[in-house]
């Protein structure tokens, strides 16, 4: 039904027409991107090919197999892991990084929407813990105003909740403040951090899926996050937040679920 | 008292109806939808070539002899068609005449004796009970009626229009159904002008945007049925002037007031039509020459179908979709691809927005989704029917009608009890 009369519809919020898309998720990585291959070259764009290579085939393989819809997604986790990589990572790490996030952190529970973990985190984390002789925690050198076009297209689309990203920033410049910090916005100004926060914590797919959990999430991922980058660089200490953060949010939710089970069969005597 | 709902989606469909009554074109086939009446299995009282008056028993129902379904009109049945196991699908009536059933109305009309009533001119079908939503077992007694006397699904006919020009069988119709319940009688209507009623009424305002006109918002902020036990019963307000027409003139109503709209519509406005009638005769005059989808009920939970469901007060029809141009091998291949099975649940702010009120909407459609009948009752099924879930599916736009999942949830919930 939805198919004939969307067209003629007015009023309808933004996510009825691109709450599936990867579309605005895709839009807002073009600047980084672009930004990215100025100062690095050519080798930028071979990885993001061998990436996409990567992700899309994975996907096909997957989807052909459980005969479930093919989407744009592995575009968008191809071009973060590009994004997030070091310069100087050789491409075989990219390839078996990729091959694990994809697999494990995704296809096999059934593919987005139906996995638990973003496929991104996974691959960051594996190749973090594998390959020590590279450098994958302090990420990418990029500027926080490339990830402003990323920020209107998620929150607009409705694919990035405010509720998630308004608790982890506050958390991130609450830590600022009580360690002393003269500048505590100092971390919103790393294009890497202001990325992994959006695209990462803020995923629809793997976040919390209540709105008081919401909040719950985006308080652990903020405060997690500055924890951790007491001991190390903020990009990483940032997508291992998120690493954890993402594994508890189905028990956040159960809670909230919990409560809200309560309130119901409380209300009205 | 004025409920305010700040959730909810203002749909805005090209085409809406001037809110004004018109006469409408005569129809010259009306049926009986057997869809109508959902898990019940009927007798058949009239078989095709009979002649009918208006208010005649044409069915019987099975397990509960009393219960009838009336002719809306007098005429001939041209046909008697049947569904899946032999169930009733449609009979057809070509209208003649006005001969019409003349139903005694007792003087002193008590609650026993309202209920044969209802029983007798297959009224009963219009009392809906709470939990499930199927058609109430008159023999119980609920906690509190509704009578949903206000509309926000897209170009819905204004209830207050329609009660203005029958405002004596309005009020007729009320005062009687208050002798069903031994709590309240809740009168359900939008924030502004009084709508009309009787005595012994209690008003109910609530203000807001889609979902604030549906039944299941009314009773969930006044009289929730999330508990085991709690029964309350819900009568549209169409039904209650049906009722009203029938105390007073002795003979069942058959000029309902359904808004004809939509893209494909033109002059769209309400009419005045028998229930059941041939969709395409009640537009005739209305649509244009290229073909059109005719639906049964609101732009967002319609169903393309050839005659008026007994529920929709609503008639909407949109141009075809344009046939796509044939593909090429290669970008066939790849539409095959993107729309191969079921799509997953993407949450999205706009399911938080179009989810009925007090409802966690991604663990309950994921519940749905799973077949999780214990979640889902833990979350709310119970205070639900199809038509909540109606503007969700229409928004999630994944092609999942979640009001069929949410059915299936609660005919497992009925059978447990």
């Amino acid at each position: 039904m939805s198919d004939t009369t969307s067209s003629i519809t007015a009023g309808a919020p933004a996510g009825a027409t691109w709450g599936r898309s990867d579309l605005p998720a895709l839009a807002g990585l073009v600047l980084p991107l672009a930004m990215l291959a100025l100062t690095e070259g050519p080798g930028l764009l071979l990885r993001l090919a061998v990436a996409v290579l990567v992700t899309l085939s994975l996907q096909l393989l997957f989807t052909r197999i459980r005969r479930h819809p093919m989407d744009l997604s592995g575009l968008v986790t191809a071009a973060l892991v590009t994004i997030a990589m070091p310069a100087g990572a050789p491409l075989y790490q990219l390839l078996l990084g990729l091959v694990f996030g994809v697999v494990i952190g995704e296809q096999i529970f059934g593919g987005r929407g139906r996995s638990f973990l973003h496929p991104a985190v996974v691959t960051l984390a594996f190749l973090t813990f594998s390959f020590a002789d590279q450098d994958y925690r302090t990420g990418p050198d990029l500027a926080a105003w490339t990830l402003l076009p990323a920020l209107l297209f998620l929150v607009a689309s409705g694919q990035a909740a405010w509720r998630i990203l308004v608790p982890a920033v506050a958390m991130l410049l609450l830590a600022g403040l009580a360690q002393g910090n003269p500048a505590p916005w100092s971390p919103l100004l790393q294009g890497s951090i202001v990325l992994t926060v959006l695209y990462l914590a803020a995923d629809p797919v793997a976040s919390a899926t209540t709105n008081p959990g919401r909040w719950a999430y985006g308080l652990l991922v903020g405060g997690l996050a500055a924890l951790f980058a007491t001991v190390g660089p903020g990009f990483g200490a940032a997508v291992f937040a998120v690493l954890l953060g993402t594994i508890f949010a189905p028990l956040i939710d159960r809670v909230a679920i919990a409560i809200h089970a309560y309130w119901r069969e409380h209300r009205h005597g | 008292m004025v409920v305010r709902i700040r959730r909810g989606v203002d749909l805005r469909f090209a085409g809406a109806p001037r809110q004004s009554i018109e006469a409408a074109p005569p129809v010259a086939r009306v049926a009986i939808l057997g869809a109508d009446y959902p898990g019940l299995r009927f007798d058949v009282l009239a078989e095709a070539g009979e002649t009918v008056r208006a208010g005649q028993p044409v069915l019987r129902d099975r397990k509960h002899p009393e219960r009838l379904v009336v002719a809306p009109l007098a005429g001939a049945i041209t046909a008697v068609t049947r569904g899946a196991r032999r169930s009733i699908a449609t009979i057809e009536i070509s209208p003649s005449d006005d001969a019409r059933k003349d139903f005694t109305i007792p003087a002193a009309l008590d609650r026993d004796a309202l209920c044969a009533l209802l029983l007798e001119s297959g009224l009963w079908a219009a009392i809906r009970a709470r939990p499930f939503g199927r058609a109430a077992d008159l023999t119980t007694t609920p906690e509190a009626l509704f009578i949903t006397a206000m509309d926000t699904r897209p170009h819905a006919p204004d209830p207050g229009v329609v009660i203005a020009a029958h405002g004596g069988w309005f009020a007729a119709g009320a005062t009687a159904l208050t002798r069903l319940t031994t709590g309240k009688t809740y009168l359900c209507q939008a924030d502004g002008p009084d709508i009309g009623g009787g005595p012994g009424l209690t008003p109910a305002r609530f203000a807001g945007r889609h979902p604030a006109g549906l039944a299941s918002t009314h009773i969930h902020h006044l009289h929730p049925v999330n508990r085991p036990g709690r029964l309350v019963w819900q009568v549209n307000y169409q039904e209650v002037i049906a009722l009203g027409h029938l105390l007073e003139t002795g003979g069942i109503w058959s000029e309902w007031i359904v808004a004809v709209s939509g893209p494909a519509v033109s002059r769209p406005a309400l009419l005045r039509t028998p229930p059941g009638a041939d969709l395409h005769q009640l537009l005739a005059g209305r649509l244009p020459p290229a073909a059109a989808r005719v639906m049964s009920g609101s732009p967002i939970d319609g169903r393309v179908q050839p005659f008026l469901s007994r529920t929709d007060l609503q008639v909407f029809a949109a141009p075809h979709p344009v046939p796509a141009a044939p593909r090429s091998r290669f970008l066939h291949l790849l539409h095959t691809w993107r729309h191969a099975g079921i799509p997953a649940l993407i949450p999205n702010a706009a399911h938080e927005q179009a989810a009925p009120i007090g409802l966690l909407p991604i663990p309950f459609l994921r519940a749905l989704s799973v077949g999780d009948t214990e979640m889902a009752e833990k979350l709310g099924a119970l205070e639900l029917v199809e038509d909540d879930l109606a503007l969700l599916s229409h928004v999630d736009s994944g092609h999942t009608d979640f009001g069929v999942l949410l059915r299936a949830v609660l005919d497992d919930l009925e059978g447990a009890r």
